[in-house]
């Protein structure tokens, strides 16, 4: 036990000592505090891109949803991430362009100051506030869990999840944007060599990776074809979810802006080549984990599902490499964790119209103290995840993100855009993926964002050539 | 011929790869391999693998990207 709390410790510190030297790499100014400077070199900005991406979800719930569906899980998620990356240049190469020029540092004020409207930048600022906030808070409880599973019990899931942002609130509030990718690093490299660990000793406990796969298979073929053990893969879903990732995962805050951070537009060509070559097999180890947990996990209770890898490590592996794939995974949580809570601060501060304009690095730093405290609050007051309007709002999270995308790339590329389309798109959006998420309006088995990403489209193109041709016909 | 080129470079090349990265999504909703537990390689599905070239696939699209259409300003 003693071992797990000085690993713990010593991970910690380690992230605390990047922050503090990425404090001392810093200027006190808005564009070095929160875009680093817009330094990110390729191999800084891969990796706080991929840290970022792959929260404790690709960590854990990859190997839970491959135990309950199957294989399945794999393809959605690696050919889906891996088509996304093509947004690197889509929107990743005009962002930092943009951001370059003017000086933009979050997403909102991009869209606002193109379109020159302040209505449409709080709009869409607001959307991005709402599915963010519950999502920081649920990484923060599922840091807790984990520590509470590594020292089994002896440390409860709050006090764990309480030492976890306020050690990420450190180094974020001392490192900014700087400090995170610096973590990132580590942090992504800690995850990658956890799950090679984890396959190489769950695949040598099973006799082998043949022989784990012929024993999964005869225990359930279905886990190795669509629809899957439980039906879940129908065409309609396999489509919707290969084309979701595109949509959404740019939308996130922390990963839009990511794009503002390179130094130059080769670090962004060259994170946009290496990602599909790092899905393909970082998301095949968890799914794999996942199947081959049938083998020898026969009693699994669904809120035992998302620990499944680390109860296969814990089987298979010595706890030395245990602990390390456990850390790999706080790790996994941190990494998004410590990214939202920058954007969300660097919104907070840079986006609202407070007067004091100089003070933007001390605002957002206070920001970052607030949204942790608040974060806190919740955890202590008891704050369940899974239900509530909360719970709804992280369900949603991906559909209620994607629906921006069309105003996005109509910002970005079509100059007969209109600021009053943009906010009809973006509400009108948001209203469809509420109807279709609570059965109002049949989805015919696709996922609501794609309809809410189809109407938020509508919405955009036609609106924006009405409003032209009324302008034309009272100019005329 | 010059006319020809400069409607290449303007726009062929877009289109082309545009058309590139339209075939390969639609390759990835592979309908037909559905209910296939078809055994390959070490016991992988065979879907799986099929996944797999096709995720490689796109880093050669996105090294076309780069080479043909992303080309780098400064602003």
């Amino acid at each position: 036990m003693i071992l797990v709390l000085i690993a713990i410790l010593l991970f910690f510190l380690l992230l605390l000592v990047i922050g503090f030297i990425a404090r001392k790499k810093s200027v006190d100014t808005a564009e070095d505090y929160f875009v680093a400077g817009r330094s990110f070199g390729a191999i800084v900005l891969f990796f706080s891109l991929v840290a970022t991406n792959f929260s404790a979800f690709t960590f854990l719930g990859f190997a839970g949803k491959s135990f309950t569906s199957g294989f399945g899980q794999y393809g959605i998620m690696a050919f889906g991430t891996g088509f996304m990356a093509i947004s690197f240049y889509l929107i990743g190469r005009k962002v930092w362009r943009l951001g370059k020029i003017h000086g933009y540092i979050t997403p909102a004020e991009l869209v606002g100051k193109q379109m020159n409207s302040t209505l449409l930048k709080y709009v869409f600022m607001a959307v991005l506030i709402v599915f963010t906030v519950p999502y920081l808070a649920t990484q923060a409880i599922g840091a807790g869990m984990l520590i509470m599973q590594l020292t089994e019990s002896v440390i409860s899931w709050q006090i764990g999840a309480v030492v976890t942002m306020l050690v990420l609130m450190v180094y974020t509030f001392l490192g900014g944007m700087r400090g995170s990718g610096w973590t990132d690093v580590v942090q992504g490299i800690l995850m990658i060599s956890a799950l090679v660990l984890s396959f190489v000793f769950v695949a040598q406990g099973l006799g082998g990776i043949q022989a784990a796969n012929a024993a999964s298979f005869q225990q359930s073929p279905t886990l190795f074809s669509r629809p899957g053990l439980d039906g879940y893969f129908t065409v309609q879903i396999w489509f919707s979810f290969m084309i979701l990732w595109l949509f959404a995962d740019p939308m996130f805050p922390q990963l839009f802006s990511r794009f503002y951070t390179a130094k130059d537009e080769k670090a962004l060509k060259w994170t946009m080549l290496c990602y599909p070559a790092v899905v393909v097999f970082v998301f095949f180890i968890p799914v794999v984990i996942g199947v081959w947990a049938h083998v020898v996990l026969v009693d699994i209770g669904p809120s035992e599902i998302d620990m499944v890898l680390p109860m296969m490590v814990q089987l298979f592996a010595p706890a030395g490499v245990y602990l390390f794939v456990m850390i790999g995974a706080l790790a996994a949580l941190m990494s998004t964790a410590d990214s939202q809570l920058l954007s969300l601060a660097t919104m907070f501060s840079h986006d609202l119209p407070f007067k004091k304009k100089n003070q933007v690095v001390k605002r957002g730093r206070l920001f970052i103290f607030l949204l942790v405290f608040g974060a806190i609050l919740f955890i202590l007051l008891g704050y369940d995840p899974s239900v509530g309007i909360m719970g709804t709002l992280v369900k949603g999270t991906f559909s209620g993100l994607a629906v921006l995308f069309p105003t996005v790339m109509a910002v970005l590329y079509w100059e007969k855009t209109t600021a009053l389309s943009c906010i009809s798109s973006i509400l009108i959006g948001e209203i469809s993926i509420f109807l279709f998420q609570f059965g109002f309006v049949d989805s015919l088995g696709f996922l609501p964002a794609i309809w809410g990403i189809l109407i938020a489209t509508v919405v955009v193109i036609f609106g924006s050539l009405v409003e032209n041709k009324i302008r034309q016909t009272n100019t005329s | 011929m010059g006319l020809r080129r400069s409607l290449w470079n303007a726009f062929g090349k877009q289109v082309l790869i545009s058309c590139l990265f339209i075939i390969i999504f639609f390759l990835s909703i592979d309908v037909w391999n559905w209910n296939k537990p078809i055994l390959g390689l070490f016991g992988f599905p065979l879907w799986i693998w099929y996944e797999i070239m096709l995720t490689l696939t796109l880093v050669l699209a996105y090294f076309a990207v780069i080479r043909f259409i992303w080309t780098e300003e400064e602003p």
